[in-house]
């Protein structure tokens, strides 16, 4: 047993079932998993597994339809909605839900405020951000100016700005075409090396989870429950190491667990 | 990118006076060749000439109906409004409040002037109230069903900040509501002016309406079209004044 301080997230025997209308669906069957302290994972899985709600479960959110939880997850810790309370998870999802009527910059604000942060405060650190995305240039730019990728960047400072010890994505790139996508992906593992942060990930593109992840966890389809957790051992940064017969290994290898896993 | 725009904007402009001026000389130019009796149609010149010569009576009157409109329509949308906000968070109420809502909306309002005038007899406050009750279900329905219909994204964002109730009214379901309760406030507008006069036909002390019924009666037709043009006018200036300050303070989605 590691010591479980350095572990930033743990589910342990997570089980989900929904409850709607006397018909039971289970979901999540017999969870097990951690992530370490700046770790970078993720998450693969069939579609319709049940990835969004894991994601759902471990962010605090509310689920959709009422769901018996069986087991437990921890961050840091904490359990989901207290470790949401204090500010320790930041959320990146599907949609880069950017307010219209704000700017970038009061976009990246918005939390900030919500905490109640000084105006000078709020400025500094939203500075900082732009700085740090290299969007200083569009600060004042409406967000539906921005293209599609630009736009989870500033969803992604809007995330960081307070701070939260573990960054949870949902197929954040998605939407993205290819080439932008490997573009986000370059930036994100650039944004994680200089933030220090633990983040969870959630794909369904095999490429992208190897290029990004020191973990991938394969999820079985419905009820899911972890089936394979693959450890890659390649070093950052991994845009060196696209060509190497090791990378392509890996794929492979993601590839085939994720056909057993669909089975 | 923009100076397209700019120009386009320029060009619907320039289309549109020159439209509406083909249409009044047109309309000049048949009557002088086919003269009609001036008690069925009038030259636009004529209308040009009395409402300069008659503005001192006609704006006398078109006063007096805007200080039924503005406070009635001030007072319907507002309270419309207000009454959105106390409501939006009990879902049950407000659904039942909407519904029955929709259908008073349908009913022809104006009919009320008759039943208002009875009781609260003909004079400017009996007016106001009817412009307010009008007024009142386009912003009550409208500014309801922007109010509780919110994307489940911005709500999970604002979830994940714990964010209060009260922020999540004021960050995300106040500016996302404005351009429609805007819009709504315009349309208002073409509204109020269309019940203020045709509650005034019902009966009253004075206004446009009234003007328009005597003058009518004594076959002045001038006067009749001045009016019209004065109320055109005080419409228009109503209207871009609002679209003006919707440009200028809600911006990012306009309509």
């Amino acid at each position: 047993m590691d010591n479980i301080q350095s572990k930033t997230l743990i589910a342990k025997n997570l089980t989900a079932t929904f409850t709607d209308n006397c018909k039971h669906l289970k979901v999540l069957q017999n969870i097990n998993f951690s992530v370490k302290e700046k770790q970078f994972v993720s998450i693969i899985g069939p579609s319709g597994c049940g990835k969004s709600t894991l994601f759902r479960l471990i962010s605090g959110l509310p689920t959709k339809d009422t769901c018996e939880i069986e087991g437990e997850i921890r961050i840091g810790g904490m359990k989901p909605e207290t470790a949401c309370r204090n500010r320790e998870i930041g959320l990146i999802l599907q949609k880069p839900t950017l307010l219209e009527w704000r700017t970038v910059e009061s976009n990246i604000e918005l939390p900030l405020e919500i905490i109640g942060y000084k105006k000078e405060k709020r400025r500094e650190i939203v500075k900082k951000l732009l700085k740090l995305l290299d969007l200083t240039e569009y600060a004042e730019y409406r967000p539906t100016k921005l293209s599609g990728g630009m736009q989870q960047k500033v969803s992604i400072g809007r995330a960081l700005a307070y701070d939260p010890e573990l960054l949870l994505m949902d197929e954040p790139f998605g939407a993205l075409d290819e080439i932008n996508r490997r573009k986000m992906d370059i930036e994100i593992l650039d944004i994680w090396k200089k933030t220090n942060k633990t983040i969870l990930f959630i794909t369904h593109s095999i490429e992208e989870a190897v290029f990004l992840s020191q973990k991938i966890i394969v999820l079985t389809k419905k009820p899911s429950t972890v089936h394979k957790i693959i450890n890659i051992d390649l070093p950052y940064p991994r845009k060196k190491v696209v060509d190497t017969p090791k990378y392509f290994k890996y794929i492979t290898e993601t590839r085939n667990t994720l056909n057993e896993a669909t089975k | 990118m923009k100076l397209l725009s700019n120009n386009k904007k320029k060009n619907t402009l320039l289309i549109s006076m020159i439209s509406l001026s083909t249409f009044f000389l047109l309309w000049e130019l048949l009557l002088t060749l086919f003269p009609v009796s001036e008690t069925i149609i009038i030259k636009p010149s004529q209308i040009l000439k009395a409402s300069i010569t008659d503005y001192d009576i006609i704006g006398r009157e078109l006063i007096y109906t805007i200080t039924e409109i503005i406070p009635g329509w001030f007072l319907g949308n507002i309270i419309g409004f207000l009454s959105a906000i106390l409501l939006y968070k009990r879902k049950n109420i407000s659904k039942i409040f909407v519904n029955s809502s929709v259908i008073l909306n349908a009913i022809p309002l104006i009919a009320l002037s008759a039943i208002i005038g009875g009781i609260m007899g003909l004079g400017r406050d009996s007016k106001i109230l009817i412009i307010s009750i009008i007024s009142f279900f386009p912003m009550f329905i409208i500014t309801l069903q922007e109010f509780t219909n919110i994307q489940e994204n911005h709500l999970d964002l604002m979830n994940s900040y714990s964010s209060s109730k009260k922020d999540l009214f004021k960050k995300i379901v106040l500016p996302k509501s404005l351009p429609s309760v805007m819009n709504t406030l315009k349309v208002g507008v073409i509204t109020a002016i269309f019940t203020a006069i045709s509650s005034e036909f019902f009966g009253g002390y004075g206004g446009i309406g009234i003007f328009i019924l005597t003058k009518k009666g004594l076959y002045n037709l001038e006067l009749v079209w001045a009016s019209i043009l004065y109320v055109t006018l005080f419409g228009s200036i109503f209207y871009f004044t609002l679209e003006l300050f919707q440009k200028r303070f809600i911006g990012w989605k306009h309509t």
